[in-house]
């Protein structure tokens, strides 16, 4: 068990390898209970979430959930977040475990126009079930209809005599929803899941497997890919930058970026030989001879059997397959720059 | 809501240390948890079901070829797991004979069996550096001093 933001969590119930297969293969069922939920409401929502955020709000359609991050002056980011839109004056927000005080007191810094923000993170219980039977196993032991819940959209149902929050969204790459509610349901719902998902292939897995597959989906991190300083650009995330008649936030910095280009940005490697790459290793360029950076995140990859991770390089060395090289503990591993997912799970093929 | 999980949490750790507790006879531990088992006159080296335990899923093993000459106490080579990595430490002084060609491409199976998944074989070591290791009933004792 590791502390992890004042919760106590684990890291893994039997084996990371065996929990993240399951993801992989089956299904496996998260606590993440730790996330943060904050709500936006009042007529100027919109308006104040599209200042601070970079991408599209005003685009949204009621029951949409949509990725976006929220930004400081200079265009660096506070977290990255789901939006949820309950309605064009009412967004449920949900934001990092570490992050959802710091997102808050930036909300109520910069509210305007009577836009009311509320912390509800201690209200909330939240559960994801991932995998490529993620759908059949929830839909079966809770008899709900979700088969045609589309991909980044949700739906508030009944359960149990409770209100369920269910999103088919997720942090694994595979298929699969993420569910909200109070404490007590979900505590049960983990329960029942557990108990008649098993038959399946459902495993409860903890955060050692949430970090392994979000790596191979390339899903950032905050304090990781994800910083006060880099723009979305940077961090490699630019398909999430919109231009807006409103500028919201850094919005000539980071237009630059995407225009213009950044001096750099996060991309993934994988290590052409054994070993695990770990946060703070050193790259070097192909030849040995620059320091370039830093392993931003970086984990064995129990799909591919490799090492992987991801670095923040200087423009000209983040075309894909170009090599470098990462310092680990006594001895220098090739290794070549990869771009984009490291494995295409089953997210977003159904109903996409 | 942390009721339930907690007796989870405990049950896991007895079954744990139970298991971490069953110590082989005719092998020799480090305080960190290698073994040293003699074998027809050569000496095997690997790591602890506690150590395994610890580790979790290993994934890679970075152990020296035949002719390394190795110092007691001294970082021989490493062992990863996906959450560590961690330094391994000759038991007594010797020879390498051989590394473990097998283990060290599926390392998985020291999870599976940590005393049967040797990592080196050692010649030329002194057999009475054996008596400065902790016999299985020591090591045991060890282990309970851990927790």
């Amino acid at each position: 068990m590791v502390p992890f933001a004042g919760w106590d969590m684990p890291v893994q119930y039997t084996s990371i390898i065996q929990e993240h297969q399951a993801v992989r293969g089956a299904a496996g069922l998260f606590d993440v209970s730790h996330m943060g939920e904050i709500t936006v409401q009042g007529p100027k929502s919109l308006d104040f979430l599209e200042f601070l955020t970079c991408n599209a709000v005003n685009a949204m359609h009621d029951g949409q959930v949509q990725y976006n991050v929220v930004l400081n002056e200079n265009g660096g980011l506070v977290d990255d977040i789901t939006i949820y839109r309950v309605a064009a004056d009412d967004f449920f927000i949900v934001s990092n475990a570490s992050n959802y005080e710091a997102v808050t007191r930036h909300f109520e810094k910069n509210a305007r126009d009577g836009v009311k923000i509320e912390n509800q993170s201690d209200r909330w219980h939240q559960l994801a079930i991932q995998g490529p039977l993620a759908e059949k196993i929830f839909t079966k032991v809770t008899g709900l209809r979700l088969n045609d819940l589309a991909y980044f959209t949700y739906r508030d149902v009944e359960y149990n005599n409770a209100r369920l929050r269910v999103s088919r969204t997720g942090y694994s790459g595979e298929d699969g929803f993420e569910i909200y509610s109070d404490v007590a349901s979900g505590v049960a719902l983990w329960d029942t899941l557990l108990d008649a998902g098993r038959a399946d292939g459902l495993l409860p897995a903890g955060l050692g497997a949430r970090d392994t597959l979000r790596l191979e989906a390339m899903y950032p991190l905050y304090g990781h890919e994800l910083n006060t300083d880099w723009t979305p650009i940077q961090s490699g995330i630019g398909w999430i930058v919109k231009e807006k008649t409103n500028p919201y936030f850094g919005y000539d910095r980071i237009q630059d970026h995407k225009r213009n280009g950044a001096p750099g940005r996060v991309v993934g490697f994988i290590l052409d030989e054994g070993g695990v790459p770990r946060d703070g290793y050193r790259v070097l360029s192909g030849d040995g001879a620059n320091e370039l950076g830093t392993v931003l995140s970086g984990s064995h990859s129990p799909t591919l059997g490799k090492g992987i991770g991801t670095v923040y390089l200087p423009t000209e060395h983040t075309a894909a397959g170009t090599r470098i090289q990462v310092e680990l503990r006594n001895r220098l591993v090739p290794a070549a720059v990869h771009r984009g997912p490291f494995v295409k799970g089953s997210a977003g093929k159904k109903n996409g | 809501m942390f009721w339930k999980r907690a007796a989870d949490r405990i049950a896991a750790k007895e079954s744990h240390y139970s298991m971490a507790h069953q110590v082989p006879e005719g092998y020799f531990f480090t305080e960190k948890h290698e073994w040293a088992r003699e074998v027809d006159g050569l000496l095997w080296i690997g790591i602890s079901e506690y150590a395994q335990d610890s580790l979790g899923d290993i994934v890679y093993l970075d152990v020296p070829g035949a002719g390394t000459s190795l110092t007691a106490g001294d970082s021989f080579g490493n062992i990863e797991s996906v959450k560590a990595v961690e330094d391994l430490y000759a038991p007594v002084s010797g020879t390498v004979t051989e590394s473990n060609d097998s283990v060290k491409s599926s390392p998985e199976q020291i999870n599976k069996d940590a005393y049967g998944s040797w990592l080196i074989k050692l010649k030329d070591y002194n057999a009475g550096d054996l008596s400065k290791l902790m016999n299985a009933a020591a090591y045991s004792d060890f282990l309970k001093s851990l927790e």
